[in-house]
């Protein structure tokens, strides 16, 4: 009888296209985490104290996210990415400077994270193809957790 | 829906009919979809826009449209706005001669102002900057990709005469 723990499928393990899908979604978490940590720090205006600490909770989130994705790509027999300068290339997302106005904060990161929303849910589906529903289950969960922060992001800019 | 960043952002190549980051065309498209977002009015003016954007004939004009566009419907529809400006900034830029003999100089534009004439003077004011005596200055807004192609073009016809002797 064999020892070895079989929980993920080996086509998953096996497959580079999986662990390059959740290399970009770390990628882009972690750019999105940076961004967010620009606006909290430099975010001015009427509503500072709202967005200050909206930020602050989901880079947070965010900080935790990308530990969670490194691990399932380890947990998948592979090396995570790291490094500011990779992180950034592969995530390829644009970056903005300050000051801006607070709305224009907002409005970058909604663009930031619609990007992110893009790859992981091609993530989640190539994760599903492959029977790796680990993977699937973690993309679904950070899905859920992006697509509630752009309709509170999207709330804002509204009138 | 397509989200991922404008190629144009990192100096590639991108045209309207193959960008593959939310085009301002795109943009129009989605806020003349929307049932009683704009008036009719204001309807001609985004396919007045969006015409010049697929042309790109003229970026003087698209960004006095953009202009007049911006002050009317930003506040109700600030993301939309917020998503053309990026592409406008990536897609046009300033063409800057301190008299109308120098060389011309490249300017990237910021569209932080609600009219055209404020970015034309932010434009000169970055030249000035960067040492350039502004004698008689002429500036003239235009698209990247023209500018791109027409530098192509000019390459292409001195390798012509010089193959040719």
């Amino acid at each position: 009888m064999s020892t070895a723990t079989k929980t993920t499928s080996v086509a998953a393990k096996k497959d580079t296209r999986l662990i390059d899908s959740l290399n970009l979604v770390l990628a882009d978490s972690y750019a999105l985490m940076s961004l967010t940590h620009l606006a909290h720090w430099n975010v001015e205006g009427d509503q500072f104290f709202g967005l200050h600490k909206a930020f602050e909770e989901q880079y947070e989130s965010l900080f935790e996210a990308v530990d969670e994705i490194a691990e399932r790509v380890r947990a998948l027999d592979s090396y995570a990415i790291g490094g500011l300068g990779t992180l950034a290339k592969t995530a390829g997302m644009e970056e903005f400077k300050s000051p801006l106005a607070q709305k224009d904060y907002v409005a970058a990161l909604i663009v930031a994270h619609e990007k992110v929303i893009t790859d992981m849910t091609q993530t989640r589906d190539l994760a599903g193809q492959l029977n790796d529903l680990e993977s699937q289950d973690m993309a679904i969960g950070r899905l859920q957790w992006h697509e509630k922060t752009l309709w509170m992001l999207k709330s804002f800019l509204k009138r | 829906m397509k989200n991922e960043t404008c190629p144009a952002a990192f100096g590639a190549e991108c045209l309207p009919a193959t960008c593959h980051g939310r085009c301002a065309i795109e943009v129009i498209d989605e806020l003349l979809s929307q049932r009683k977002s704009v008036t009719g009015e204001q309807a001609d003016l985004l396919l007045d826009l969006r015409w010049q954007l697929s042309r790109q004939d003229s970026a003087e004009e698209a960004l006095r449209l953009f202009a007049t566009l911006r002050l009317q419907l930003e506040s109700f529809h600030y993301l939309a706005f917020f998503r053309m400006r990026r592409w406008l900034e990536h897609h046009i830029v300033a063409q800057v001669q301190s008299c109308p003999v120098a060389p011309v100089h490249i300017c990237a534009i910021k569209l932080d102002s609600y009219c055209i004439e404020a970015v034309r003077r932010h434009c000169l004011c970055r030249s000035l900057e960067k040492g350039t005596p502004l004698l008689a200055p002429r500036l003239t807004f235009a698209f990247r990709e023209n500018i791109r192609h027409a530098r192509a073009i000019a390459q292409a016809k001195t390798q012509l005469s010089v193959s040719s002797h």
